[in-house]
C-alpha cells in the first residue's frame, strides 16, 4: 500500500517527463533514418544521413570542424573557465576586501540577454565603428587595431573571454555555495592545528568540495558540447570567418531549418547530427564521470 | 489576517502573471517593430495615390466589383520581416475597405520564419496567406509539392504583372503566388556631404569609379562598407559591380544558356578581392560580421559608400535621419548603366484555408493596381511598373540612375537553371568563403559550373 502511494506520487511527473523528454529522444533516433522537410511524406533512407554527415565532401569537413571547435571549447571549460570560476569562488569564500561588491559585479553580466551582449560586442569590436580600434588609433597605436572576430586567430579566444565575462557568474555562485556547505568546525580545526592558507586550500577545501562540484562540472561539459547562442551572436549563422566559431549545434541549425542554406530544411539530417552529438556526449560524460569518481569518498 | 493577506497577494500575483501572458504571441495589432515616421508618411502618400489609381482603374476583377459584400469571415496573413509591416497594414486596410465583412489579421514572424511556417502548416494551424521567396529558393516549391499552396493560375487576375515578375510565381508552369511590383535592385549609396566636402563627384565610368575608391582611401576614409561574412550582402554588392565590370555578360543572363562562372565573373570576383587587399572596404573588414554592422557603418558616416539593396534605404534613414545620402548606379567603362533588378514575391494562398474564397479575394486585391500601389509606395521602394511612381526621393533617384536598363540577377540564374537550385545552395554556402580567403575564385566558379543545366 505504501509502495502504491509512492508510485501514485511520482506518476504525474514521470508521465510528463516520459512524454516530453524521453519519447522525443527516441523519436529523434527514428527520424534520423528518414529524409523529411517537415511537410509531406517521410522518405526512409537508412544510414544515408550518417554517411553524408561523415563522408560527404561538402558536409563532413564542416561537421568535423564544428566538432573540433566543440572539443576545443570543452578543453577551455575544463582547464580555464572552471578553474577560474573555482578560484573566484574561493576568493569570495575567504572574504577578500570588497567581496560583496565583487560578487554583485561578477553576477551582473549573467542577467544581460544575449542580444544585448551581441550589441555591445559590435560597439566594442567592430573594426569600422567599434570603440576599441578607434581608441587604439587615438592613443597612437594603430598597429594594435585588428579585425577581432574577423581574425580566425583571435576570434575563439575573444569568445572565451566574453563567455567568462557573461556566463562565469552562475558557476562561481554554485562553487561558492558548495564551499559554504563545508563544516566550519573543520576550518577551525585547521587553524588550530597550524595550517597555512595553501595547505588549507589544497588539503582541506579542494578535496572536500570536489564531490559536490562534480555535478556542475558534468553540466558544464554537456553545455560546452551543446553551445549555440554566443558563437551564433558573435560569428553569425555560418560560424564566423572560415568556420572559426562554428559549432555542432550551429551546423544542426543550418541544415535542419535551412537558415543558412536558402530556406531548405531537412529534419531527418538534423536528427542524424543530434544522434552523433548524443554519442559524443555519452562518451565524454562517461569518461569524465570515471575520472571524477576517484574524488568521491564516504563522509 | 496574515493568512488572508498571503492569499490575496498570491491571487494578485497569479492574475498579474496571467495578464502578462496575453501580451505574448504575435497579432496584427501587437508589433514591436516601430513604424518610422518615414514609413507612416509613405503609407499616407500611398493611400492618396490609391485614390487616383481607383479613378483610373475601371476594370477591376469580378470578385471585387460584385462580391465585396458577399464575402465574409476572417483571414490571417503571415509576413517574414518587420520592414514590410507598414505595407501589410496598408494593403489590409485597402482590402477591408472593399470587403467590409472580412477581418484580416497579420503576423510578422521575423525569426525562423520557414521553420515556424512549416510547423504551423503541418499542425493544421497555418495562416490563410503567407509569404515565400517564390521560385528563388526551394521554399515555395516544397509547399507546392506537398499540396500546401493553392494554384492561382486561373484564379487571380495577373494582367498587371510583367513576365519578369511572373517568373517568381511559377512552379512547373503554374502560378502559386502574387508578386509585388517593387524592383528589388542594387545601388551604390553615397554620403553626399562627405563627397561635397572632399570635392568628389559621382563617377561616369568604371575607371572613374575605381579612381574614386583610391582617392577616398587616400583621404583616410573607408570607401565602401562591406561584410565578407554574409553571402547575400556580398551578392548585392557583386551583382551591380559585375554589371559595370562586364555589361555584355550581365545582359546575357536574361537569355540562358550563358556563362555564369566564366571569365567575366571570375575577373569581377578577383577585382573585388583586389579592392579588399587595397583596403577599399577597410583595413580590418573581415571583422564586419554581418549586414547590420555594414549598414550601420554607412549610416553613421564611417564609410563613404555602400553598395547594397534598394530596400536598405529605409533602414539607413531610420538609423540616421540626418544623413544626407544619395544613390547612383556604378557605370560601365563606356558609361552604360543598368539596374540589376528582381521583382519581389508576395503571398501564396494556403490550400487548406478555411476561408478560401476570402483568401483568393485578398490575393486578387494584391494583384490590382490599387493593392500594388499601396505596397510599393508604403515601402518607399523602387517601382517595377511604369504605372506606379516611387514615393521617396531616394527611390526615384535609384530608378532614374538605371536609365531604363534592367538586368537579370546572376543569383536568379543559378537558382532557375540548376537542378533543384543546387547552384544556389553552393552560392549560399561558399560565396563568403571566397572573400574570407578559404576558397579560391576558380574553385568556387568550377563548382558552380559543374552543376548548371547545360541548356
Amino acid at each position: 500500500m505504501r509502495k502504491k502511494k509512492h508510485i501514485l506520487f511520482i506518476a504525474p511527473g514521470f508521465i510528463l517527463y516520459t512524454i516530453f523528454i524521453i519519447l522525443p529522444i527516441f523519436y529523434v533516433f527514428y527520424l534520423s533514418v528518414f529524409e523529411w522537410s517537415g511537410l509531406g511524406e517521410m522518405k526512409f533512407v537508412g544510414l544515408e544521413n550518417f554517411k553524408t554527415l561523415i563522408f560527404n565532401d561538402r558536409v563532413a569537413p564542416t561537421m568535423f570542424n564544428a566538432l573540433k571547435n566543440n572539443l576545443k571549447y570543452l578543453l577551455c571549460v575544463w582547464l580555464i573557465i572552471t578553474p577560474f570560476q573555482y578560484l573566484i569562488a574561493y576568493l569570495l569564500y575567504i572574504k577578500i576586501p570588497a567581496f560583496k561588491y565583487i560578487k554583485f559585479m561578477i553576477f551582473m553580466p549573467y542577467v544581460i540577454s544575449s542580444t544585448i551582449v551581441s550589441f555591445f560586442a559590435t560597439l566594442l569590436f567592430s573594426p569600422n565603428i567599434g570603440f576599441l580600434n578607434k581608441f587604439f588609433e587615438w592613443i597612437g597605436h594603430s598597429e594594435w587595431q585588428s579585425a577581432w572576430f574577423g581574425d580566425p586567430n583571435r576570434a575563439f579566444k575573444l569568445m572565451i573571454i566574453l563567455i567568462i565575462w557573461q556566463g562565469a557568474g552562475s558557476g562561481i555562485m554554485i562553487f561558492y555555495s558548495n564551499l559554504m556547505d563545508i563544516s566550519q568546525d573543520i576550518m577551525e580545526s585547521c587553524r588550530i592545528d597550524g595550517c597555512n592558507e595553501w595547505q588549507r586550500f589544497f588539503r582541506i577545501l579542494l578535496p572536500l568540495s570536489l564531490p559536490s562540484c562534480a555535478s556542475i562540472i558534468t553540466m558544464s561539459t554537456i553545455w560546452a558540447l551543446a553551445i549555440f547562442d554566443m558563437p551564433f551572436i558573435l560569428g553569425g549563422i555560418n560560424g564566423g570567418v572560415n568556420g572559426c566559431l562554428d559549432f555542432a549545434n550551429m551546423v544542426f541549425y543550418r541544415y535542419t531549418f535551412g537558415s543558412g542554406l536558402n530556406g531548405k530544411s531537412n529534419l531527418g539530417f538534423g536528427a542524424s547530427i543530434c544522434v552523433l552529438m548524443f554519442v559524443v556526449m555519452l562518451v565524454v560524460t562517461v569518461l569524465q564521470n570515471k575520472f571524477l569518481s576517484k574524488f568521491e569518498y564516504d563522509t | 489576517m496574515r493568512k488572508n493577506l498571503q492569499k490575496v497577494t498570491a491571487l494578485l500575483g497569479a492574475a498579474a502573471l496571467t495578464l502578462s501572458l496575453t501580451a505574448c504571441g504575435g497579432s496584427g495589432d501587437n508589433s514591436s517593430s516601430g513604424n518610422s515616421d518615414a514609413a507612416a508618411e509613405n503609407t499616407d502618400a500611398a493611400a492618396d495615390n490609391v485614390d487616383a489609381a481607383e479613378e483610373e482603374t475601371a476594370d477591376a476583377a469580378d470578385t471585387q466589383e460584385s462580391g465585396g459584400e458577399d464575402i465574409s469571415g476572417s483571414l490571417t496573413v503571415w509576413e517574414h520581416n518587420y520592414s514590410f509591416e507598414p505595407s501589410v497594414k496598408a494593403v489590409i486596410e485597402g482590402f477591408e475597405a472593399k470587403y467590409p465583412n472580412v477581418t484580416v489579421d497579420y503576423e510578422i514572424r521575423d525569426d525562423n520564419y520557414y521553420s515556424i511556417l512549416a510547423t504551423a502548416i503541418q499542425s493544421g494551424d497555418g495562416p490563410d496567406l503567407f509569404w515565400t521567396n517564390g521560385s528563388v529558393n526551394t521554399g515555395m516549391s516544397d509547399y507546392v509539392t506537398n499540396g500546401v499552396c493553392e494554384d492561382l493560375t486561373d484564379k487571380v487576375d495577373y494582367s498587371l504583372m510583367p513576365e519578369a515578375a511572373m517568373g517568381l510565381t511559377r512552379i512547373d508552369g503554374k502560378s502559386y503566388s502574387v508578386p509585388w511590383l517593387t524592383m528589388d535592385t542594387r545601388t551604390a549609396y553615397y554620403n553626399i556631404d562627405m563627397f561635397e566636402e572632399n570635392g568628389w563627384t559621382v563617377p561616369a565610368t568604371f575607371p572613374e569609379f575605381e579612381e574614386l575608391l583610391g582617392k577616398i582611401k587616400d583621404a583616410g576614409i573607408i570607401p565602401i562598407s562591406l561584410t565578407p561574412n554574409d553571402s547575400w550582402a556580398l551578392l548585392f554588392a557583386f551583382e551591380p559591380i559585375l554589371a559595370a565590370y562586364d555589361v555584355e555578360c550581365t545582359e546575357g543572363f536574361a537569355d540562358y544558356p550563358t556563362p555564369v562562372a566564366g571569365d567575366a565573373v571570375r575577373g569581377c570576383l578577383n577585382k573585388m578581392l583586389e579592392w579588399g587587399e587595397k583596403g577599399y572596404y577597410g583595413d580590418n573588414w573581415l571583422g564586419v560580421m554581418d549586414s547590420n554592422e555594414q549598414v550601420l557603418a554607412f549610416s553613421t558616416g564611417a564609410t563613404a559608400m555602400m553598395v547594397q539593396g534598394s530596400w536598405e534605404a529605409s533602414t539607413i534613414s531610420e538609423n540616421n535621419p540626418d544623413l544626407n545620402y544619395g544613390a547612383f548606379t556604378i557605370p560601365a567603362e563606356d558609361g552604360t548603366v543598368g539596374l540589376v533588378g528582381t521583382p519581389a514575391n508576395g503571398f501564396s494562398v494556403n490550400s487548406a484555408s478555411e476561408n478560401l474564397e476570402a483568401a483568393l479575394a485578398f490575393a486578387n486585391y494584391c494583384a490590382t493596381l490599387e493593392g500594388q500601389t499601396l505596397w510599393v509606395q508604403s515601402q518607399g521602394a523602387v517601382s517595377a511598373s511604369e504605372q506606379i511612381e516611387a514615393s521617396t526621393d531616394i527611390a526615384k533617384m535609384i530608378s532614374e540612375s538605371g536609365k531604363g536598363n534592367i538586368y537579370t540577377s546572376w543569383q536568379s540564374v543559378l537558382s532557375y537553371h540548376s537542378e533543384n537550385g543546387v547552384a544556389n545552395d553552393i552560392f549560399g554556402e561558399d560565396f563568403s568563403k571566397v572573400f574570407t580567403g578559404s576558397l579560391s575564385v576558380d574553385d568556387f566558379c568550377d563548382s558552380i559550373e559543374a552543376v548548371m543545366d547545360p541548356e
